[in-house]
Order: C-alpha cells, then structure tokens, then sequence
C-alpha cells in the first residue's frame, strides 16, 4: 500500500505521503528531513548480494574437494584390499593347497 | 553411452552457466543503463531489481522443499530428499539477500533500516525454520531421523509461503499490494519493467545453475556414504 506508484514519476507525491502517512501509523521513526545517500546503500546492496553467493559457491567447493578426498580414500583402500587378496590367493594355490 | 549421456549433460550445464552470466550481465546493463531513476527515491530504487527477484525466488524454494518433503516422508526416496534439502539451503540463501538487501533500500524509502511490518516479520521466521531444517539435518544425529524430522519442518514452506503472500493483504505494513503490475501502482515505466523482468530471470536462471550444482553433490555424496557403509559391512574399511 506504501509503495502505491513509488515507481512512477506521475505518482511521487503521492506515494511520499502514503510512505509518511502509514510509518507515523505504525510507530515507525520517520526520517524524512533526513537526506540519506542512496549510492552507498545501492553499493552495499549489490555487494551482499555477490558476497552471499560466492560465499555459498566457495562452501560448495569445499564441500566437492572433502567429498574427493573421501573418493580417493575409498578407492586406496579398495586397491589395498584388491592387493591383499590377490597375494592371499597366491599363496593358498589353484586348488587352495 | 554412459560416457556420451554424462558429456551431454556436462555441456548442458555448462550452457546453463554461461547462458546464466549473459542474463546477469544484461539484467545490471537494464538496470543501471535503460531504467530510469525513480524520482523521489533516486538510486537506491535499483536495489529493486534483484531484490524482489530473490524473495520470489526463495519463496518458490519453500514451496520446491515441501512438496518434496512431503514426498519424501510418503515414499522414502533419497533424490526426493536431496531435492528438499538443496531447496531448503538455497531459500536460506536467497532469503538472507533478499533481508539484507531489504533493510538497505528500507532506510532510505522508509526512514528506518528495519520495522516489524508481517510481511519483514514472516519472511524473517520462515527463514529461521529453514536455517532449523539445515541445522538438524546437520546436527540431528542418526541420519534417517534427522532427515524425517526435517521433512517435517520443510513442510512448512507451503504455509510460511502462503502468509508472506497474503501479508499484505490480510495485514497491511509497508510493503505494496501490487509489486509489479495493479491498477495505479507498481513499475509503471515499460523500462522499470523490462529491467525487472531480466532480473528475475537472471534470478532465476542463478537459482537452477546452483540447485543443479549442488543436488548433483548431495546425490554423490549420498553414494559414497552408502560404498562406505558397504564396505565397512564386509569388513573392508576396518583400518579406518
């Protein structure tokens, strides 16, 4: 409802009250007078943004390299035990003698 | 043709992150270059773009993580569960962009960095049941409860994505009725809504590259969790 034709320039004045009008109703401290630097907070904005996902993409990289080194025990300890059981079958024999 | 099945679906993806970065570079090139400035808010209005975009996103991820919890708890499917939690993670993701960026653009076009209007409030506590879902899943103990009971939480999504939804409506705050298109309000500049539109898919297609990225991990994971249990049956891990 506050946002009612922020978007347009037709509407500006209109929606600066409307913004003004229903933060006074919810006890919400208006700043009005205040000239807050949008540049900044848009900056900031786009920072997060890129920050929380190549945060999230560099915990997945990690999660991918722990999952690979897993693979890699894995596969060491199936080649040992390929190993041991080819020389166990070595020593009992063909025919197990 | 295993091998063939396994390079087409690489090459899919691969078209999927490049096609990705070319909707993202386009999004910002409407974004700062073809929408105009709003006049009474300026600059900080282009927060917009990729804000609204990420809180639809993240509320259609709650929907994704119940429907597929439900599943799971009826069929038990570990994919089914996989799905849920790579929703779950990504809803955390995209909702924390969406209530920082928020409060940013909040400041200046409400006068206050954060207020306790329902809909900031409900989107705030559906992301904490989500960060709960993530948290016994990784905590929870023995694997096949800890899942079931976060199913459970996941189903949450469907309702928490409901009263966001109709905050506004049932409750009024300060968020608009109409984002996008409504009579009188919303983008009415056809620029504003072409650059918003490309946000949203650029979005969008940010969402798929990394459920895909991060499902197929979950399901390699989740094979080589089960050739480890396999293996430790049959005696074969027993160093360790």
């Amino acid at each position: 409802m506050i946002w009612l034709g922020l978007f347009s320039d037709e509407s500006a004045a209109t929606a600066a009250q409307a913004v003004a009008q229903a933060a006074t109703s919810q006890g919400i401290p208006m700043l009005a007078k205040e000239e807050v630097p949008g540049g900044p907070l848009l900056i900031a904005a786009y920072l997060v943004m890129w920050i929380v996902v190549f945060a999230y993409l560099i915990w997945m990289h990690r999660t991918n390299q722990r999952l690979l080194a897993e693979v890699e025990l894995l596969e060491q300890r199936l080649d040992e035990r390929i190993a041991e059981g080819n020389e166990q079958r070595k020593n009992i024999g063909p025919r197990g003698t | 043709m295993v091998h063939s099945v396994k390079t087409k679906s690489s090459a899919a993806f691969l078209l999927l992150v490049v096609a990705t970065g070319a909707v993202f570079l386009g999004a910002l090139v409407l974004t700062f270059f073809v929408a105009p400035t709003e006049r009474m808010m300026g600059i900080v209005q282009k927060i917009f773009y990729f804000h609204v975009p990420s809180a639809i996103v993240m509320g259609v991820l709650f929907l994704v993580c119940a429907v597929a919890s439900l599943a799971y708890l009826l069929k038990n499917d570990s994919r089914l569960d996989a799905i849920g939690a790579t929703a779950a993670e990504l809803a955390v993701v995209f909702g924390a962009i969406a209530l920082i960026t928020g409060p940013l653009w909040a400041r200046k076009a409400w006068g206050a960095w954060w207020t306790w209007e329902p809909r900031l409030t409900l989107t705030l506590l559906s992301v904490f049941i989500y960060a709960g879902y993530l948290a016994m899943r990784a905590y929870g103990g023995e694997k096949e409860f800890s899942r079931r009971v976060a199913a459970g939480l996941g189903l949450m999504g469907a309702p928490a994505y409901y009263f966001i939804k109709v905050a506004v409506d049932k409750w009024g705050g300060n968020h608009p009725k109409n984002v996008v298109y409504g009579k009188g309000e919303g983008l009415m500049n056809p620029d504003m809504r072409l650059a918003f539109f490309a946000g949203l898919i650029a979005v969008l297609m940010l969402t798929v590259t990394l459920f895909v990225m991060r499902y197929r991990t979950r399901m390699l994971k989740e094979r080589v969790d089960t050739a480890i249990s396999e293996m430790q049956k049959y005696d074969l891990l027993e160093d360790g």
